[in-house]
């Protein structure tokens, strides 16, 4: 996990749909950073916001292929760089 | 009359019969729904290995 | 080949990713020779099934990865561990293999020889994916088999090899080493692994094309159209099972049960004694018969669920109804158990099983029975019929609608009182939609059918022979109705019914009988108030107090099945606090909406 000193951390949880960015890493809960690492959301794989539900949350997240929705709360915690 | 009554009889035991089998099965927590959807942890048949 | 001595049993781990088609492959190895139990000490479901005599396969559930804490991969770490596993069946999908085979590098690290078995290679070909099988197994170190598991393709690869087992431990003894050379620090250094293996033996050669999936959740999902569609779905499965197909079909069986059948058998029986044509017609006939009629509306929304469970919707829904139900405490994921609920509360309460802290299970087992079951169905439909006629598709999706309304109410209450808890994590994998195999589907419905008229035969007579015995007699013999031993327990319980309109000793016992099971309801009325219920009810019940039984029944505590689930699952306690608040609730709520539109009626 890299934190930039001076630089703002972004997360999946302030992309908007159809955006696209890297994992940088993940915080947070370690049962969830892991359970998301072991699906394949480590550092450099591509994540992409698919959408948003209705009311908002959760949210629709794409990486390896293929489509998971997760809490915003939670995704909060996938720290992402260079949005694409 | 005596047919009817030896019918009757039958009936009156096969039916307690097999409510006390029901109850014995359901307090033992087995499916017992006669309801049973694809993803029931129960949906299955066991069939007698040869 | 090699000669099997025959009294080993080959034992295979069916093991792979959630959504690869795993239980598919399972039913075409074992067939119906499958048998359902628990793992010891945990409340995880054991499968196990035979292909033949000489090859068992447990199917293990479906798990992401061995490491991440949950039940499910604990035990199937240790069942991996026990030393009874010959082979390990690796079930991916072929489209997905990034991911996928994550696992398969952890079940590397247990010493037993893989077979990888690549599902969906057809959908992997529709999306240009091309992969080099040999080259996969070399690098892998495992078998291959590409497989089309819903087109039952090269599954008999499968069973050869297991058979034929040539390649399992006790053949080669410790000289064949199967475990990794490498051993990963992280998860990232296993993807870059596997990044690096399949570098060298896929090829991509089309661009990734917009999938029906994507098509379908664009509208399903759609911020506008997914709560509409929804309910729309729903309106259709009622129509379809109410005014288009179930219904009726449950009315011709109606008829011809009371036009045709009874009087055929009143015929055949004009030579006996009143009482034994009485015991046949108004115990055995009035009672089963009462029931049965109502297989096809049954069956009907049976088959509309199974089809919506297997298509993949479910998991839309999860995710729609996730911030709602998050407001109750629980998660989407409890979605799930609670739809299954409503066939039948029983497995309903089995599966949540699957959630993940202990309090979202409770929670949800303890909402779960006011989901509206089927069992209730012929009660709704027998009072419906009688007194709404021409309106039982609104009466009956009202009662469903209430049930999810209480328990929605029941929810928040229980979160601010009894389960203070935080927010679990919710991730929910949304699977490719998948057109349900019309086969499999027939299959489950004929099922069903089997199970529900096994119950009319077993429980429904039984109670209704019961119940014919205790309303013919009392301790001076046989005896007019009205003062039998049945009619004396009835006007024992009444007075509790009397502020909710339906108090009548009929009622009451009928009522009682229900703890049996809920279409013994029907079956009881069927018995003590005489076969035509839809002539009878109009003059027992005001519509007032018909919708006032209506909804007692919705929720008062369900059949003696699902309290001894609640015990299994959750204990005496638990199973207790579950009888009796369902019965105050359902009292209750009954109170108020007797008084309430008596209320209205007046003023308007």
């Amino acid at each position: 996990m890299i934190i930039n000193e001076g630089v703002v951390m972004m997360s999946v949880y302030d992309l908007k749909p159809g955006q696209t960015a890297l994992v940088s890493g993940i915080l947070g809960d370690e049962k969830l950073a892991k359970r998301l690492r072991a699906l394949g959301a480590n550092e450099g794989v591509k994540v992409r916001v698919k959408s948003f539900a209705p009311l908002g949350d959760p949210i629709i997240i794409n990486f390896m292929g293929f489509d998971l929705a997760i809490r915003k709360r939670d995704a909060k915690n996938i720290v992402v760089k260079d949005i694409i | 009359m005596v047919v009817e009554i030896i019918i009757t009889s039958a009936i009156v035991a096969l039916a307690v019969f097999i409510l006390y089998k029901n109850i014995k099965k359901s307090t033992s927590g087995q499916c017992n729904c006669g309801s049973c959807s694809s993803s029931c942890p129960k949906f299955s048949a066991i069939k007698q290995k040869k | 080949m090699v000669v099997l001595d025959s009294k080993r049993m080959i034992t295979a781990a069916l093991i792979g990713n959630p959504n690869v088609g795993k239980t598919t492959l399972f039913n075409l190895l074992t067939g119906l020779n499958q048998h359902v139990g628990n793992w010891p000490g945990v409340t995880v479901e054991k499968k196990e099934g035979f292909i033949n005599d000489n090859v068992k396969i447990v199917d293990l559930p479906g798990i992401y990865a061995m490491d991440t804490y949950s039940n499910e991969e604990k035990i199937s770490k240790s069942f991996l561990e026990s030393g009874d596993v010959d082979f390990i069946l690796n079930i991916v999908d072929a489209s997905n293999l990034h991911r996928n085979l994550y696992l398969t590098m952890q079940l590397k690290e247990f010493n037993i020889p893989i077979i990888l078995i690549l599902n969906m290679v057809d959908v992997a070909e529709k999306k240009g994916i091309k992969i080099d099988y040999g080259k996969l197994s070399k690098l892998l170190d495992v078998m291959v088999v590409p497989i089309v598991a819903s087109k039952g393709k090269g599954v008999d690869k499968i069973e050869e090899l297991l058979e034929n087992d040539i390649f399992s431990k006790a053949n080669h003894d410790n000289d064949i080493h199967y475990q990794n050379d490498v051993h990963f620090k992280s998860e990232a250094e296993t993807y870059k692994y596997i990044e690096g293996i399949l570098s060298q033996c896929v090829t991509y050669t089309s661009e990734n094309t917009v999938t029906i999936t994507e098509r379908l959740d664009k509208i399903l999902i759609n911020k506008f159209l997914a709560y509409p569609i929804f309910i729309a779905i729903i309106y259709l499965i009622f129509q379809f099972t109410f005014s288009w197909v179930g219904q009726p079909l449950a009315d011709l069986l109606d008829s011809f049960v009371n036009d045709w059948f009874v009087p055929h058998i009143n015929i055949l029986l004009s030579g006996a004694n009143g009482w034994f044509k009485s015991l046949i017609v108004d115990g055995i006939i009035g009672g089963v018969g009462s029931v049965i009629v109502f297989l096809p509306v049954i069956l009907a929304l049976f088959l509309c669920i199974s089809f919506l469970e297997d298509s993949g919707y479910m998991a839309r829904v999860a995710f729609l109804m996730d911030k709602i139900i998050r407001k109750m405490g629980l998660s989407g994921k409890a979605f799930i158990p609670l739809i299954i609920g409503f066939g039948c509360n029983v497995p309903g309460v089995m599966s949540t099983r699957t959630l993940e802290s202990e309090k979202d299970r409770k929670m949800t087992a303890l909402l779960l029975p006011l989901m509206s079951c089927n069992a209730r169905l012929p009660i709704y439909l027998v009072i419906a019929g009688a007194l709404f006629k021409g309106h039982e598709a609104v009466v009956v999706a009202s009662l469903y609608a209430l049930g999810v309304i209480v328990a929605f109410f029941i929810g928040i209450l229980f979160k601010n009182t009894i389960f203070k808890k935080d927010d679990e994590p919710f991730i929910i994998e949304l699977p490719e939609y998948k057109l349900p195999e019309l086969k499999s589907l027939a299959l489950h419905t004929w099922e069903k059918g089997k199970g529900f008229l096994r119950k009319a035969g077993t429980i429904i007579f039984s109670v209704s022979i019961i119940v014919w015995l205790l309303s013919n007699f009392n301790f001076s013999g046989m005896t007019e109705i009205d003062k039998s031993f049945i009619a004396g327990i009835g006007r024992f319980i009444s007075p509790v019914f009397i502020p909710l309109g339906f108090a009548s000793w009929q009622n009451s016992v009928s009522l009682l009988t229900g703890i049996m099971a809920k279409e013994v309801v029907v079956g009881t009325m069927g018995v003590i108030y005489g076969g035509n219920l839809t002539k009878i009810l109009p003059t027992v019940f005001t519509p007032i107090s018909a919708i006032s039984f209506l909804v007692f029944v919705l929720l008062y505590t369900p059949c003696i099945s699902l309290i001894a689930t609640m015990k299994k699952e959750y204990g005496g306690k638990m199973a207790m606090f579950s009888v009796t608040y369902q019965l105050i609730l359902a009292w209750l709520v009954s109170f108020i909406v007797y008084n309430g539109g008596n209320l209205i009626l007046k003023i308007f």
